[in-house]
């Protein structure tokens, strides 16, 4: 297999690794961080790097450089909504009051 | 040139309930496409979606200008379209919930 294939397991451990190294608690719905796990993986084997999979980008790194997974958006959406735009990251705050993630808005300009 | 929104071919998803008549556009990657469409689903909507990451570059393109200057406010996935005259952007349930009288 291409080395530089990746699986949703692959995707998983990137999801894990990011969690731990910034402090994040991962979306405790399982099914919902395996759908995200694969859309991750999906990208990277599509555009060859991670790309948000809640957003439709133009699959040229420079330009998408900023909905590169972990995005841009995820400190600013962390401080107001307490999770990523994909629900997959969430604060330690917004976990503890053990809210479901929802669609928040879209900080990047130019919508879909 | 025809509509890029016509030209696409959507699945469809059976349901009980015809009417509003409904259309998504989903990303295949996207957690809340998935869960949004399952909230159709299972309150029994009949719909049609289209993975719009799966569509040929160039369509995809066309595809969202033209969901673009239909309708406002179109900032994030997925879209729900309702009898093609407006759309809901994102899944939050209450909102499809008041909408779609469930």
């Amino acid at each position: 297999m291409d080395a530089k294939h990746k699986t949703p397991d692959d995707a998983k451990a990137f999801i894990q690794a990011v969690a731990e190294k910034n402090g994040w608690v991962i979306n405790p719905d399982d099914d919902f961080v395996g759908q995200i796990a694969k859309g991750l993986a999906v990208n990277y084997n599509t555009y060859g790097y991670y790309l948000c999979p809640c957003r439709d980008g133009d699959g040229v790194r420079e330009a998408d450089q900023d909905i590169i997974c972990p995005c841009e958006y995820l400190r600013p959406d962390h401080e107001e909504y307490g999770h990523c735009l994909c629900g997959l990251f969430l604060s330690s705050r917004f976990a503890a009051t053990g809210q479901e993630p929802r669609s928040i808005p879209e900080r990047r300009p130019g919508g879909i | 040139m025809s509509s890029a929104l016509d030209r696409i071919e959507y699945t469809v998803v059976s349901g009980g309930k015809q009417a509003p008549v409904l259309t998504v556009f989903s990303l295949s990657t996207c957690g809340f496409c998935k869960k949004a469409q399952e909230y159709l689903g299972t309150n029994g909507f009949a719909y049609r979606y289209v993975y719009l990451d799966q569509l040929d570059f160039d369509l995809k393109r066309e595809a969202k200008q033209e969901l673009k200057s239909r309708f406002s406010n179109l900032p994030v996935f997925p879209v729900l379209v309702i009898d093609d005259t407006e759309a809901l952007s994102g899944f939050v349930e209450e909102q499809w919930a008041e909408r779609l009288g469930i």
